[in-house]
């Protein structure tokens, strides 16, 4: 609990430079999750989410794009594909937020 | 003689490679950082800030015998020296015993530091290089908490003094370590700063005119150890600590340079990822630690605002913008009613996988013509067969090995060869240079000595017979020069396409590898041939089947359906508006519209390299990755993408998620490329010297290489395959007339391009387009430098003033590419100058 709580802290009081170093090392992996498979929508979905929260909605967008690419792809006669459908979801999402983000910088 | 020896650092014994420079050895084999400011591990000790001062021994000999001294315990005598000495003009020797971390040793550096502050103004907080200093580094570490000086004596210089267009002197923060004045003068060869006055007045100037006139200019900011030298891009454009590095590629030249993409979410962008800066990152086998001005200072066309912003669809006599669906609804009606007769014409700065998708739409179409531009350089297929050998690297060429370069300028077309290859003349190598006029690369081979060191090297003029007759008669008319080249242990041939034609520049190539195969220079490191292709892909263009041939066959039978993708036709060939014209259908892709637009029935708009994911294949076929970076600019999509929709438009498959699914797939198509994936070209490994890291003091802001250090494919050679000689096709160059002269079209580095055109602190050092011509026909044609000449050839016709030179062949005139508001030429062809117009001052 006090780990917890102190690891809670930390967060809070992260330094700029230290956000930006986990950001890059999260991406990073996520790259190269994608090298590996490039055809596995959740990392694209992943990385596009870290993307947003970062403030880049232009990575982020083609990430989502990405993933939805993917999505198409899919197959109906593959069965009923529940963690793939809530990954495209995610993935809508994600794009909508990513235009959202884009306008209101832009305004 | 052993390859290592052991020395005693601190207590411990440490083994090191024999002839090693102390600073490298310890760091490299110890960790240990001895600080310095002026030794830079790519340039000679001087031993001039002496902040590497260190404790040194060595084993006590008696004089008389010459046998190791022991002591009561049978341990050898150490003899230190009376006085601390300099670590960087130390070379290690077996029994060397060195203390770095005595009271004597760090109360030295400490004095060092309060000197090098007594006159250092306090302005770190607004200088470029705070937050990666060493000065500040190395203060925080060895320096002292407090300074004995008058705060009143401290020197008030200029802050703002510029050496050129494109680098500001600080000189209250220069410390003198002369840094900047040894890489001009001992590893560029340009001599162009220097120190002036002496004592506390003692300052850096420059002796050109321009100021600092070199192409290098901007890694002096880099291994500056204070903030004295900052580049007018960057300059209180950012701190370091908000920047994100992004690794990637330079987009001009062969060379490949790793570079990192500085990036920051900047308002000036609409809050989106931009280039702050480029800076070097390391890559010992492809430019070490160096990039050229143009890759530092050019990157601005990524987010010009003359890109092509949006798809545009021709309606009536003009382009209107449309959007991505309705255009590729369009193109794919388009493409199936051409009946197969589709084909493609890509440019050298297309990555890999936009080429991949490219083709395979052309294919998905029903064509096959697959052509390269420009159509100007027959290279490439050679370098694939006999290229220099798996494990090469320019930097290990030095005493025995032998380089020729012939019919290209590579200080013009591959500023980073042409670095590296006048190091390797440095080092020991011969080097011979071959065209029919003076290049940079010419005054070095012939300079004899250089910094106080013999250097070898001869020069070849050959006339209008050309570069190929030249090379297929060496023998004959320059037997020493072919005997010496024939004996050396290595043998790079560098060979261009100046000059020729495309049939010439492929026989060019042909007769460089029989004269490789002949000596037994193919397959093995260090040994064949490398070819200056325009552009950062020309090797991934002949990996992927796209040809200059193609190219020219297209020229000459237009297809109905010409897609046109990053090539810059009408702004390089003078015949492209004609034949153009009987294409039916034209989709144009690229970053700006150079006129095809009026021709087009679609212009779309592609991304540049920093905005995706992608690879090139350097000259040296190296296949290198580069990282997305940048924010996209309008609606511009990456090549591989445009084509995978189109193709899926087609229905001839499904797009690929990303640039890695495509590599994935063309690496299991493409014989050359299988079994790398986008990890193999990320993969990396320690390099020496050991800079790139965060200590920035010992080899500058060189950043380290975390995206890759690419994967070579395997030349024809290596793996025992094309080891034969092959005819050289019978060539001539163009016939010219009596009264004509050969034209032979040139490159210069900063020219008017579209894509370099946007750096606007390059535009200063762009030259007036000239040209040059022999002196003993400018006398018979009545011509002085500064007449205006108008050159008709190759059904065009331009107006330049004329630069009357000794220094060219008899017969030749040179015209600069991409420097007239007209094309010139293509190639080398026939044509007529004549005056037009007297020079404004009249030298008659």
């Amino acid at each position: 609990m006090r780990e917890a709580i102190s690891s809670w802290a930390r967060g809070l009081f992260q330094s700029p430079v230290e956000r930006e170093r986990k950001f890059y090392q999260r991406y990073r992996a996520l790259s190269a999750a994608i090298d590996e498979v490039p055809d596995c929508m959740a990392n694209y979905v992943l990385r596009g989410e870290l993307s947003l929260e970062h403030g880049d909605g232009a990575r982020a967008r083609a990430d989502f794009a990405a993933a939805l690419t993917l999505a198409e792809a899919l197959d109906a006669s593959q069965g009923w594909l529940i963690v793939e459908q809530a990954l495209r979801d995610r993935a809508l999402y994600g794009l909508e937020r990513a235009r959202q983000f884009d306008r209101n910088v832009e305004a | 003689m052993s390859d290592t020896v052991t020395i005693n650092l601190d207590g411990k014994d440490v083994e090191v490679d024999a002839g090693a420079n102390l600073v490298d050895a310890v760091k490299w084999h110890a960790g240990n950082d001895i600080p310095v400011f002026c030794y830079h591990p790519k340039m000679e000790p001087v031993g001039m800030c002496r902040m590497c001062l260190v404790e040194l021994g060595s084993p006590a000999r008696d004089r008389a015998t010459g046998e190791v001294m022991l002591n009561e315990d049978g341990s050898p005598q150490i003899r230190y020296f009376p006085k601390l000495q300099t670590a960087c003009t130390t070379t290690v020797s077996d029994g060397l015993h060195v203390k770095t971390q005595t009271q004597p040793v760090i109360d030295a550096r400490n004095d060092v530091l309060e000197f090098l502050l007594s006159s250092h103004p306090l302005d770190c907080p607004i200088c470029d290089k705070g937050g990666e200093c060493p000065l500040q580094n190395l203060t925080m570490r060895h320096g002292p908490q407090a300074s004995r000086m008058y705060f009143d004596d401290k020197q008030n210089l200029a802050k703002h003094f510029p050496l050129g267009d494109l680098i500001f002197l600080d000189r209250e923060r220069c410390i003198q370590c002369a840094r900047c004045v040894r890489f001009q003068d001992e590893l560029v060869g340009d001599d162009v700063l220097a120190f002036h006055e002496r004592g506390r007045r003692l300052q850096i100037i420059t002796n050109s005119d321009p100021g600092f006139d070199t192409y290098f200019s901007g890694n002096t900011t880099d291994i500056c150890p204070v903030g004295a030298l900052t580049t007018a891009d960057f300059r209180f454009g950012a701190r370091p600590w908000e920047l994100t590095e992004v690794p990637s590629i330079s987009p001009w030249d062969a060379a490949g340079e790793n570079i990192s993409l500085s990036m920051r979410l900047d308002r000036d962008f609409g809050g989106k990822a931009l280039i702050k800066r480029v800076m070097p990152r390391q890559n010992e086998r492809v430019n070490e630690i160096w990039i050229s001005d143009k890759t530092r200072f050019g990157h601005h066309f990524t987010r010009s605002d003359e890109r092509i912003m949006t798809p545009q669809l021709r309606a009536g006599a003009a382009l209107r913008p449309s959007n991505w669906e309705a255009a590729l609804k369009a193109m794919a009606a388009a493409l199936q009613a051409a009946d197969g007769d589709v084909a493609a014409i890509a440019g050298s700065g297309m990555p890999n996988e936009d080429l991949w998708e490219l083709r395979r739409l052309v294919e998905a179409a029903g064509g096959s013509r697959l052509g390269a531009w420009p159509p100007t350089h027959g290279g490439a297929a050679a370098v694939a067969q006999v290229g220099i050998g798996a494990g090469s690297d320019l930097g290990k060429l030095g005493r025995g090995d032998a380089i020729l370069v012939i019919a290209c300028d590579l200080e013009e077309e591959v500023p980073i060869w042409r670095l590296r290859i006048k190091q390797a003349q440095d080092r020991g190598a011969y080097l011979v240079v071959a065209n029919a006029r003076r290049t940079r690369l010419e005054d070095f081979a012939l300079q004899g000595a250089r910094n106080d060191k013999i250097v070898e090297g001869d020069a070849i003029r050959y006339g209008v017979e050309g570069a190929v007759a030249a090379l297929q008669n060496l023998d004959e008319h320059q037997p020493a020069i072919a005997q010496r080249l024939r004996a050396a242990q290595n043998l790079v041939i560098v060979a261009g396409a100046e000059g020729l034609t495309l049939p010439g520049s492929e026989a060019l190539a042909i007769a460089a590898s029989n004269f490789l195969i002949e000596s037994g220079h193919i397959g093995k490191a260090n040994c064949g041939l490398l070819s200056p292709l325009p552009g950062p892909n020309g090797m991934g263009l002949q990996y992927l089947g796209f040809s200059p041939r193609a190219a020219q066959d297209i020229i000459s039978k237009p297809p109905k359906v010409l897609i046109v993708a990053q090539a810059e036709l009408l702004d390089d060939d003078p015949a492209a508006r004609q034949w153009l014209s009987q294409v039916d259908t034209i989709i144009a892709a690229n970053l700006f519209d150079d006129g095809i637009g009026e021709l087009a029935e679609y212009l779309l708009p592609l991304q540049s390299f920093a905005e995706r994911d992608g690879s090139y294949v350097n000259g040296e076929r190296r296949v290198q990755r580069f990282y997305l970076a940048q924010g996209p600019v309008g609606q511009a999509l990456p090549g591989w993408k445009l084509f995978g929709s189109l193709r899926q438009a087609l229905a001839a498959g499904a797009l690929k998620p990303s640039a890695a699914a495509v590599f994935a797939e063309l690496s299991e198509e493409i014989a050359a490329f299988a079994g790398i994936s986008y990890q193999d070209l990320a993969q990396t490994e320690r390099q020496f010297p050991d800079v790139g890291g965060r200590d920035l003091y010992y080899g500058g802001t060189a950043y380290e290489n975390s995206g890759g250090i690419g994967v070579q494919l395997p030349a024809s050679a290596d793996k025992r395959r094309s080891r034969k000689p092959r005819q050289v096709p019978d060539y001539a160059p163009p016939a010219a007339d009596a009264g004509e002269v050969l034209v032979v079209p040139i490159t210069k580095l900063y020219n008017r391009q579209r894509n370099f055109r946007p750096s606007l602190l390059l535009e200063p050092r762009i030259l007036s387009p000239l040209i040059v011509i022999n002196a003993e026909d400018a006398a018979v044609a009545g011509i002085i430098s500064g007449d205006m000449i108008e050159v008709r050839a190759a059904g065009t016709s331009l107006r330049l003033r004329a630069h009357v030179s000794d220094e060219i062949a008899r017969g030749i005139v040179t015209l600069p590419r991409h420097m007239t508001a007209e094309p010139v030429p293509l190639a080398v062809t026939a044509g007529s100058i004549s005056r037009v117009a007297e020079a404004l001052v009249a030298a008659r």
